[in-house]
């Protein structure tokens, strides 16, 4: 149910980010297995949050980042199938190992339309979508 | 145009309980966030707590739910410094509720500030409040699950409370199995075993005097 909270938060750094009038066209999240948050449940409260906005169309790019642990006396590192108690053995018998990643909440990148220079009178919608930083 | 960042999601959070610390490191006070379950006990625990250290220490509560100010009455019965704070439909406390409500106390006059998070498993976890240590509470009538079900709450906990003791003999709780799944996600965290209703609450109160030396180099917590 925190999921409003992240939301909110959410906007509220790119706000500050990207500026409040930013034509955005997305926005990338990484989310780790250990933060209790559920994809849909995100993106339904970032729908809502939206609504009636200048932002109401811009989407909303979910990346599930997993548990990871650490085995301090065997050095192996491994993603467990489920952040559960019952993952956390690691095969050369030492227990519990430690976590190395999971709990990530992270904003990755926000994405603008690209401005098309005046006189042009393209649509201005037009974006370099995908074509990386 | 892809600009990349790479910031938490919670940052402005994360800031504000960065000026709640400094506040609380300032002022002296032991900060205890307290997470648990709805009916675990986190209440009554207070309330215990309150009546035993009554006079030694100045304790003050920060106590949230979604609504009423039932759980605010109880204390305030016991303790001069509650504010309550209803979250309406949210199920965490944030930083900047706390630095509303600890706005409306003397911090200087505390010893001890106890938060008493909205009851729930999960999403207090997130959320730094500037506290100095988060402590998750269970109750054995929940079922010996719970610790399991909720890594990142053991992750983070620099305490776990068991209460109910006095039920184990009635409910479906395997005590062994329950410290196994605890061993499991955190080999440190220490477990207290208690039952508030019946006023066996020792071992917190001496992790609680332990704590509050250790985090203010003084003798302040009797």
């Amino acid at each position: 149910m925190h999921e409003l909270s992240i939301a909110e938060a959410l906007i509220d750094l790119l706000r500050r980010r990207a500026g409040p009038e930013a034509k955005l066209v997305s926005v990338g999240v990484r989310i780790g297995a250990l933060q209790g948050i559920d994809g849909s449940c995100l993106q339904f409260a970032w729908q809502a949050a939206l609504a009636g906005t200048n932002w109401q169309d811009v989407r909303l790019d979910l990346e599930p980042a997993p548990w990871t642990l650490h085995c301090p006396a065997c050095g192996r590192t491994w993603q467990p199938a489920a952040a559960t108690a019952d993952q956390t053995a690691c095969p050369c018998g030492h227990t519990p190992a430690t976590p190395a990643g999971g709990d990530e909440l992270d904003l990755l990148f926000y994405e603008v339309q690209t401005p098309v220079a005046s006189g042009v009178g393209e649509d201005v919608c037009a974006s370099t979508k995908g074509d990386g930083p | 145009m892809k600009v990349p960042v790479v910031e938490n999601v919670l940052k402005l959070n994360d800031e504000i309980a960065r000026l709640n610390r400094r506040a609380f490191q300032e002022a002296e006070v032991f900060v205890v966030d307290l997470i648990g379950s709805p009916g675990c006990g986190k209440t009554a625990l207070l309330e215990a707590t309150l009546e035993h250290l009554r006079g030694t220490v100045e304790i003050g509560v920060l106590v949230g739910d979604p609504a009423t100010s039932r759980d605010g009455q109880r204390l305030a019965r016991r303790c001069a410094h509650v504010v309550q704070i209803n979250t309406g439909n949210g199920c965490h406390l944030d930083a900047n509720q706390i630095r509303q409500a600890a706005a409306r106390l003397d911090l200087n006059r505390l010893d001890i500030l106890f938060i008493e998070n909205v009851g729930n498993l999960i999403c207090p976890v997130s959320f730094d409040l500037g506290q100095h240590v988060k402590v998750g509470m269970f109750s054995v009538s929940e079922g010996d699950d719970k610790a399991a079900k909720h890594p990142h709450l053991l992750l983070v906990s620099s305490l776990l409370l068991l209460n109910k003791m006095d039920l184990l003999p009635h409910v479906n709780f395997d005590l062994e199995h329950f410290h196994q799944d605890v061993r499991c996600l955190n080999a440190a965290v220490p477990l207290l075993e208690l039952s508030v209703k019946h006023g066996q609450i020792e071992p917190w109160l001496n992790w609680l005097t332990c704590q509050g030396q250790l985090q203010q180099g003084t003798s302040r917590v009797a």
